[in-house]
């Protein structure tokens, strides 16, 4: 019987001591990781709609941000997008001019794309192609692209392409919605 | 002389990676780049470091029949350690490392070490044994990240050193260019460790 009860109690001290530093250290971590992912999405907020003021508000359980220049006025929108890559969740943040018809750019917050190829979809020469278009279906051709909506695939990666470019549509129409409510 | 030669045979003579083959999956995953590797070893070597030591502190008082379960607590708290010290203040690093980091609770070289070492022997020996073991895992990253980076991206560290001329070799940037290095590297060092024996 003896030993039964030693077992149990090591275990248990084990774990109570383990648990018990491990929640403290979190505790103490917690501001700066919440800190750190703050900071990237205001990084790309900058990038994407410069302006003076960022407002976070919640729409359809989505994180959508008002931008806001000097005056107070309307610049843009922007909303976080999340869905299905080739490898994991493709997070990532869309910005919509004030009209909600013109797409400002996008920008990548998190992937586990292959680096080399899917990876690519933060490189400049996928994302760009995104500024400027029409808030309307994008589509992805691999290839030249032909048409206004076109968006054209990485070599090598089409599944992260097609990812990204049903992500943007998706949001894209939730975030237009927000923008005829809000006006 | 003794606790020399067991902070040594890690290094080299029984390298976690190069003749245990042990520890694979973060090996074969993380070391498309070299800044990676070095991360994760180091990362592996606190953890390692950590858990010896106080599993080899507790040996007497961890009673057999659950002393798995009480190791992999142990480890497992180290690792959550690391992976929050990561997410806040390394996040570059720890967005490229991902998964791997809480993965190391499973990478079997702690867990073989703390089995086949630090629950029978000392807690001086257990610390150099665990250092050694560490830092042979880090120095095998090391090697097979620079290969990679260099053939795969044709940089080192982020920085290119090969000229324009070079184009990347993408399969060495995926996956099987990990098993292809890896394979490469082996059969080379099996080579010269035959040579030597004879």
């Amino acid at each position: 019987m003896n030993y039964r009860i030693k077992m149990i109690l090591t275990l248990l001290i084990v774990g109570a001591f383990s648990g018990g530093s491990l929640s403290f250290v979190y505790n103490k971590m917690l501001p700066k990781i919440e800190e750190n992912l703050k900071k990237e999405i205001e990084n790309s907020l900058l990038l994407l709609v410069p302006a003076a003021s960022y407002k976070e508000t919640s729409f359809q359980g989505k994180r959508v941000f008002i931008c806001r220049g000097k005056e107070g006025e309307i610049v843009g929108y922007a909303i976080i997008g999340k869905g299905g890559g080739f490898q994991g969740d493709i997070s990532l943040l869309i910005a919509l001019d004030k009209q909600g018809k013109k797409i400002l750019g996008i920008d990548i917050l998190e992937s586990q794309e292959t680096p080399g190829l899917g990876a690519k979809i933060d490189e400049p020469s996928f994302k760009g192609q995104f500024k400027d278009k029409e808030a309307e279906k994008l589509e992805v051709i691999k290839g030249k692209i032909e048409k206004e909506n076109d968006i054209e695939a990485i070599t090598g990666a089409t599944i992260s392409s097609r990812a990204v470019v049903s992500i943007v549509n998706n949001y894209v129409k939730i975030l237009k919605e927000f923008v005829e409510k809000n006006k | 002389m003794k606790s020399y030669i067991v902070f040594i045979k890690g290094l080299w003579r029984e390298n976690p990676v190069f003749r245990q083959i042990l520890g694979m999956c973060p090996t074969l995953a993380v070391t498309g780049y070299l800044a990676n590797g070095i991360a994760m070893g180091l990362a592996v070597v606190f953890v390692l470091v950590a858990s010896s030591t106080v599993i080899s502190v507790f040996r007497k008082l961890i009673p057999k029949q659950v002393r798995m379960p009480t190791f992999i607590v142990i480890i497992a708290t180290f690792v959550v350690l690391v992976d929050y010290f990561l997410r806040a203040n390394y996040p570059f690093l720890s967005k490229k490392l991902g998964p791997y980091v809480p993965l190391i609770v499973v990478n079997c070289i702690i867990m073989g070490r703390q089995e086949a070492f630090s629950s029978k022997n000392p807690v001086w020996l257990s610390f150099l044994d665990a250092l050694g073991m560490g830092i042979g895992f880090t120095l095998a990253l090391i090697i097979l990240s620079t290969v990679r980076e260099i053939l795969g991206f044709g940089t080192l560290l982020g920085h290119p050193v090969l000229g324009q001329w070079f184009t990347p070799w993408v399969i060495m940037a995926l996956p099987p260019g990990a098993f292809l290095s890896l394979g490469v590297i082996l059969g080379v060092i099996n080579t010269f460790q035959k040579k030597s024996t004879r």
